[in-house]
């Protein structure tokens, strides 16, 4: 134990830990925002969805650490490949989930705002995207799972920082003690953020549980 | 095609029915559902329509409402064909159909125009929960209410559209008497005080009789117009009333005679 608590003295536990929480979140949003809206769209055409879906089949089959190789031929050595690949993983569970939330939005909803008359913009806001975000969110819950893991992986193969170097490195060191403190790291990190996702849901999407609307109720002795 | 005035006391026409044939594409047979219905709504008048489960009472409303298209003749509102839902026409859904992800207060502020400012969407919005009864539940969401509260959240909402024509499907079949007895009433009183033209789709013999000037029987499927009964009578009715007597019966001999065809 004596390296880590030499790492952890130095910092470079720290560096690796916070590196890596730095590529999640920015492979993530980028993930995030182009996967949401791509999905929204698609899922409200179904012309669309017919068309461009075969190519996402194929592509969303491909394990993101295939890519390291070409990212970093085409993209460099720097952070730039290591964001790509973890936006490609986070990418298709955002997508999928979006795509088949927007799509399955209730006809019966769909005819309210129809004989309301509602406006584009209002029936955007009040209906496809409360009606898509429950799926919206399990999608980013998955991308974001899924980011971790990419992550993990391309730092194993082409980074010289992060938890999943810190992981490969010490295997060359047969530092077993700090594999798996490397390997708990990764495993809690990821709870955590999970933790802090469906914390965020509860947050944003009251009606899907238990607790919105219970004080008035109670006043008027329900 | 201008509107034409029929007479002083009955009004401008607001809803015609000419000719309408519905069918629904079917996989062995199309389903026919109703065939050459015609039907006239005059501006303040409550039609209600009866007969068999099936018949296609719910399709003639949504053929009204726009949310359906004739497949011969054609659905007029307030002088022009209808081509799909427009502002004006109301429909009241036999489920209440509440968005379950907002608030009591933020469905029937759906109805209101989006521009309204949020006092004045706040104030309506508190006017028509009290019309229908529903006070003190504004914060709560749908799934926090009873099948009934629901249905009279639904109802605001539709009132908060102001329509001229107003659509309702089996409003009140999930109340309970007292319930169902407050909420006819209020909507006789709003009807008069708005003129609202109103056609409902109604299981409800009483409810027929106490709200209705003209009851339509449609026959079993196909759907046709079996018989047409005016009620001359003024509301508020009574609904004990001697002389309804005689229209309940002939109602009840209409309506199972279509039953047992």
């Amino acid at each position: 134990m004596v390296g880590f608590q030499q790492m952890l003295v130095s910092g470079m536990y720290w560096r690796h830990v916070s590196t890596s929480i730095l590529r999640v979140l920015g492979g993530f949003s980028l993930a995030a925002v182009l996967a949401v809206p791509l999905g929204v769209w698609m899922g409200s055409r179904a012309g669309l969805r017919r068309v461009i879906n075969p190519t996402f089949e194929f592509l969303r089959q491909i394990p993101p650490v295939a890519w390291v190789p070409l990212f970093i031929i085409w993209l460099g050595l720097g952070e730039a490949p290591k964001l790509a690949v973890i936006a490609y993983a986070a990418f298709f569970p955002i997508l999928m989930n979006t795509e088949v939330a927007v799509a399955g939005i209730g006809q019966q909803y769909e005819e309210v705002a129809a004989s309301l008359c509602l406006s584009p913009r209002r029936r955007f806001r009040t209906l496809v995207l409360p009606a898509a975000s429950l799926g919206i969110v399990t999608g980013l819950r998955l991308g974001l799972g899924m980011s971790w893991r990419a992550l993990v992986a391309a730092e194993m193969l082409a980074a010289f920082s992060g938890l999943g170097y810190m992981v490969m490195a010490a295997r060359s060191l047969v530092r077993t003690d700090e594999m798996f403190i490397g390997i708990a790291s990764i495993g809690v990190l990821g709870m955590a953020m999970d933790w802090w996702g469906r914390k965020l849901q509860v947050r944003l999407l009251p009606w899907t549980t238990r607790a919105g609307g219970q004080k008035d109720a109670k006043q008027a002795g329900f | 095609m201008p509107s034409r005035q029929v007479s002083e006391e009955s009004g401008a026409l607001i809803l015609q029915l000419l000719g309408v044939h519905k069918q629904y594409p079917g996989k062995p047979n199309p389903l026919q559902a109703v065939e050459d219905i015609t039907l006239e709504l005059c501006k303040g008048r409550i039609a209600a329509l009866m007969g068999p489960s099936g018949c296609g009472k719910t399709t003639l409303l949504r053929l009204a409402a726009g949310l359906e298209m004739p497949t011969r003749g054609k659905v007029v509102f307030a002088g022009r064909e209808v081509d799909g839902p427009g502002p004006g026409r109301g429909i009241m859904f036999q489920e209440p159909r509440l968005f379950p992800w907002l608030t009591v207060k933020e469905n029937v502020a759906l109805g209101l125009p989006e521009q309204m400012e949020s006092s004045e969407v706040s104030r309506s919005v508190d006017e028509l929960l009290a019309l229908v009864g529903v006070e003190g539940f504004g914060r709560a969401y749908p799934r926090e209410l009873s099948g009934g509260m629901a249905q009279r959240v639904a109802l605001a909402r539709v009132l908060a559209v102001d329509p001229e024509l107003l659509l309702l499907d089996e409003p009140f079949s999930g109340l309970d008497i007292a319930n169902r007895f407050t909420l006819q009433e209020a909507l006789g009183d709003i009807a008069a005080k708005r003129r609202l033209t109103v056609l409902m789709v109604t299981h409800d013999l009483d409810e027929a009789l106490y709200l209705a000037d003209t009851v339509y029987v449609l026959s079993h499927r196909p759907g046709r117009i079996a018989h047409q009964l005016e009620l001359p009578i003024d509301r508020p009715r009574e609904r004990v009333a001697r002389k309804l007597q005689h229209y309940r019966s002939q109602l009840t001999e209409w309506l199972i005679a279509q039953a047992h065809r």
